[in-house]
C-alpha cells in the first residue's frame, strides 16, 4: 500500500514539473511581457479588514483602467498585481518578497493596515522598492524608510486628532479604554501627550486584549472614578465598540462618548446607534464633492461597486496610482529617481485635496475632521481646509 | 455602588458563562477521554442557528431557542457518529481525536463565515437599559437568567449523573470502559448520549451568550479557551470540578484586574492555568488516580 502511494506521489510530482515546464513562455512572448509595467499591491483582501483592502483594490482597478485607456505610460500598459496582506505584518512581508523577487515590481501600493506597511517596509527598503501606502497611520511608519511614502496623517499627529481635542476640552475628567494594538496604543500616546495642554485630566486609563467580550470590570473601574467623558479607543470595528457601549449603559454610566473613527463603523451604529447619538470621533476628512476630481471618482466608484468602507481611503488610493504614473513617466522604473521625484513633488491636486510629501515621506496638507452621530448618521462637524488651499 | 458587590456580580456572570461551556466539555472528556475542542464550534454554529430562526425566519424567541438546543444535541451526536466513531473503530489515539476535533472546529467556523458572512449578528429581546440594583451592584435581567440557568442546569446534570440509571452507566464507562462492557453497557451508545447531552448544554450556552455578546463566527474560540481553562483548574474529570473552576476563574480574573493593570486579564487566567498544571494537574476536585488513570 505504502509503495503504491509513493509511486502515485512521485508520478504526480513529475506531472506537475512537466506542466510547469510546458507553461514556460517562448522567448517572443517574454519580450512582449516586458512592455507591461507591473506595480504591486498589498492590502487585506480577506479577513476582518477585507472591506478596507477591497475598497482600495477597486480604486486601483479604476485608475489602472483609466490610465491604460488613455494610452498607458509612454505607450506601455500598467498592470497591478494584487497580493493579500491579511492585515498582518508577516503576510505583508511574504507578499512583498513575492512581488519583488518573482514579479519584479519596482513600486508597491500598500499596505492598508499599519502592520502590513511596517511588515513590508524592511524588505522594500533593502530592495530599493517604493512602498506607497494610502491608509496606514501608525506613527512608526514616519521612520520606516527612505522609500516609504503615505497619504495618511499619522495617528498621533496634531493635524489629525487636534480638531477633536477642542471638543474634548469641554470636559474636565476623561477616562480612556484602549485595545492592545499598535493603532490604538498610538492614539492613546497622542491623547496622553496632548490632553494636559487642554486642561483635561485623564482619570482612568484601561487596556484590554483584542477579542475581549466582557468589559464590566474595566467599566466598573472607570465608573468608580466618576469621569465626565469616556474615550473609546478601539482597533477593530466588529463587535467590540457595541459591547463596550452596551455594557456601560447597563452599568448606568452617564458620560459623553468620544473615540476614533472605528466607533462609527456600520456595525456599531446598527448595534448601539441610539446610545451613540451625540458621540464625537476624529476621522480622515470626507471627500469633498465640490472638488471635481473627488466627485467624478465617487460617481464612477458607485456605478461599479457598492459603497466602500471609506471613500477617503479609496480616493487616496486612486490618487496614488496617478502619482505613480506621473513618477514613472518622469523616471521610468528607476526607483532612486522616483523617490526623489516624490520628495520634490509640487502640490498635487487629487481626490482627497491638495497635498505633497515632507522629507520623511509623510503627507502635508491633509487635516483630520470631527464627526458627530446625528440620527444614526456620521455628520461632519468641522471640515479641514485641505481642499481649498 | 458598592465596588466589592459589583466585582462579585461581574465575576459570577463571567463564571456562569465559562461554566456553561466547561460543563459540557468536561462531561464529554470524562466519558470519551479526549479533548473535544469542536465543542466550541457547536456553540458557534448553534448561535448562528438561533439567529437563523429568530433573526431571519422571525420565529418566536422561545421556539427558536428550543429548536437551537435540539439542533445542538443532534449536531454533537452527528460529530460523534460521523467523525469520532469511525476513528475509534480504527483504534485512533486520543491525540488523533483531538486533532480531528480541531479540524472540525476550523471547518465549521469557516463554514459559518461562508454561509452567514463575517459581520456581527444580533438577537435581542429588548432595549438596552440600566440593570437592576442588587445589594449595591448592578445586574441586568438577562444576566440574572444566565446565572440562574447555569446553576439550575448544573445541579440537574449532577443529579442526573448521580441518581439515574443512564447517568450511572455514563459514569461506569467514564471509570472503566472494559468493565462497563462486561456488565452489559454498550459504550458506543453511552458516547452518543454523552455527546447529545454535552452538546445540548452547549446549545443552551449559545442561546444565552448570543443574547449577551452577539453572534460572530469566531465566538467559539475564546469561549472554549476559557471553558477549557476553567475545566482544568477545577478538575476536567468531573463536571462539578469544571464548574467550580469556571467560577474561580471568573473571580480571579475580575478581582485581579481591579488591583493589577487591566491589560493583564488573560495573563491572570493563564498564570492560574499554569499554576494548576504544574502543582495540581488533576484540578481542585480531581483525585489522583493510580493504575486507573488513563
Amino acid at each position: 500500500m505504502k509503495k503504491i502511494n509513493f509511486v502515485v506521489l512521485a508520478s504526480l510530482a513529475l506531472l506537475a514539473l512537466l506542466i510547469a515546464g510546458c507553461s514556460q513562455t517562448p522567448t517572443g512572448e517574454v519580450v512582449k511581457k516586458e512592455e507591461v509595467i507591473k506595480i504591486g499591491f498589498i492590502g487585506p483582501l480577506t479577513g476582518d479588514a477585507a472591506v478596507v483592502g477591497i475598497g482600495e483594490k477597486n480604486a486601483v482597478d479604476i485608475a489602472v483602467e483609466e490610465i491604460n485607456n488613455a494610452g498607458g505610460i509612454d505607450g506601455r500598459p500598467l498592470q497591478a498585481i494584487f497580493e493579500d496582506g491579511k492585515c498582518s505584518g508577516k503576510e505583508a512581508a511574504t507578499a512583498a518578497q513575492k512581488l519583488i523577487n518573482i514579479d519584479n515590481v519596482k513600486i508597491i501600493l500598500g499596505g492598508a493596515c499599519s502592520s502590513e506597511t511596517l511588515g513590508a517596509a524592511p524588505i522594500t527598503e533593502a530592495n530599493k522598492v517604493i512602498l506607497f501606502s494610502a491608509f496606514s497611520s501608525s506613527p512608526d511608519i514616519t521612520y520606516a524608510g527612505d522609500y516609504v511614502f503615505r497619504t495618511t496623517i499619522p495617528d498621533t499627529h496634531p493635524d489629525l486628532i487636534g480638531p477633536l481635542l477642542h471638543y474634548i476640552a469641554e470636559n474636565k475628567r476623561i477616562a480612556i479604554i484602549t485595545e492592545n494594538s499598535d493603532y490604538a496604543i498610538g492614539i492613546r500616546k497622542g491623547l496622553k501627550e496632548q490632553l494636559p495642554s487642554f486642561n483635561v485630566d485623564i482619570v482612568a486609563d484601561e487596556r484590554y486584549a483584542s477579542g475581549e467580550k466582557d468589559f464590566r470590570t474595566y467599566l466598573t473601574k472607570i465608573k468608580s472614578v466618576n469621569p465626565d467623558a469616556l474615550f473609546i479607543n478601539v482597533a477593530t470595528s466588529g463587535n467590540t465598540p457595541g459591547l463596550i457601549i452596551k455594557q456601560a449603559a447597563e452599568l448606568g454610566m452617564d458620560v459623553k462618548i468620544y473615540g476614533n473613527f472605528l466607533l462609527f463603523a456600520p456595525e456599531s451604529v446598527e448595534l448601539v446607534g441610539d446610545l451613540l447619538e451625540g458621540a464625537k470621533v476624529f476621522d480622515a476628512p470626507l471627500l469633498d464633492k465640490s472638488n471635481p476630481k473627488a466627485d467624478a471618482f465617487m460617481e464612477k466608484y458607485n456605478s461599479r461597486y457598492k459603497e466602500p468602507f471609506s471613500f477617503w481611503d479609496a480616493g487616496a488610493r486612486y490618487d496614488t496610482v496617478y502619482i505613480t504614473k506621473n513618477a514613472l513617466e518622469e523616471c521610468g522604473e528607476d526607483t532612486d529617481c522616483i523617490r526623489d521625484y516624490l520628495y520634490d513633488m509640487d502640490w498635487y491636486l487629487g481626490t482627497i485635496g491638495k497635498y505633497k510629501f515632507d522629507k520623511k515621506g509623510d503627507v502635508l496638507g491633509i487635516k483630520g475632521a470631527v464627526k458627530e452621530l446625528v440620527n444614526r448618521e456620521a455628520v461632519l462637524v468641522e471640515y479641514s481646509e485641505a481642499v481649498i488651499r | 455602588m458598592s465596588i466589592v458587590v459589583q466585582l462579585l456580580i461581574n465575576s459570577i456572570i463571567a463564571g456562569s458563562i465559562y461554566a456553561l461551556i466547561a460543563s459540557g466539555f468536561s462531561l464529554i472528556y470524562s466519558v470519551a477521554k479526549f479533548m473535544h475542542f469542536a465543542h466550541g464550534a457547536v456553540v458557534t454554529v448553534s448561535a448562528f442557528i438561533l439567529f437563523f430562526f429568530a433573526g431571519m425566519l422571525k420565529f418566536p424567541f422561545w421556539l427558536s431557542a428550543i429548536l437551537t438546543i435540539i439542533f445542538a444535541a443532534l449536531f454533537g451526536l452527528l460529530m460523534n457518529l460521523l467523525c469520532y466513531r469511525p476513528m475509534r473503530k480504527r483504534k485512533a489515539t486520543n491525540a488523533v481525536l483531538l486533532i480531528a476535533s480541531l479540524a472540525m472546529f476550523i471547518l465549521f467556523q469557516s463554514l459559518m463565515i461562508a454561509v452567514f458572512g463575517a459581520d456581527i449578528k444580533t438577537v435581542r429581546l429588548g432595549q438596552i437599559s440600566t440593570g437592576l440594583n442588587v445589594f449595591g451592584g448592578i445586574i441586568t435581567e438577562l444576566q440574572i437568567i444566565i446565572v440562574l440557568v447555569s446553576v439550575i442546569l448544573l445541579v440537574l446534570l449532577w443529579l442526573f449523573m448521580k441518581k439515574t440509571r443512564l447517568g450511572k452507566a455514563m459514569r461506569a464507562v467514564a471509570d472503566n470502559k472494559e468493565v462497563a462492557q462486561t456488565v452489559g453497557i454498550n459504550p458506543e451508545k453511552i458516547y452518543n448520549i454523552t455527546f447529545m447531552i454535552g452538546s445540548a448544554i452547549a446549545g443552551i450556552a449559545a442561546v444565552l451568550i448570543a443574547l449577551e455578546q452577539n453572534v460572530e463566527p469566531n465566538m467559539g474560540f475564546s469561549l472554549i479557551i476559557k471553558g477549557f481553562t476553567g475545566a482544568i483548574i477545577g478538575g476536567i474529570h468531573m463536571v462539578p470540578g469544571a464548574v467550580l473552576g469556571s467560577y474561580l476563574l471568573g473571580l480571579v480574573e475580575n478581582f485581579g484586574i481591579w488591583f493589577l493593570p487591566s491589560g493583564y486579564k488573560d495573563a491572570i487566567a493563564f498564570v492560574l492555568l499554569f499554576i494548576f498544571l504544574l502543582i495540581r494537574p488533576q484540578g481542585i476536585l480531581g483525585i489522583k488516580r493510580g493504575v486507573n488513570n488513563k
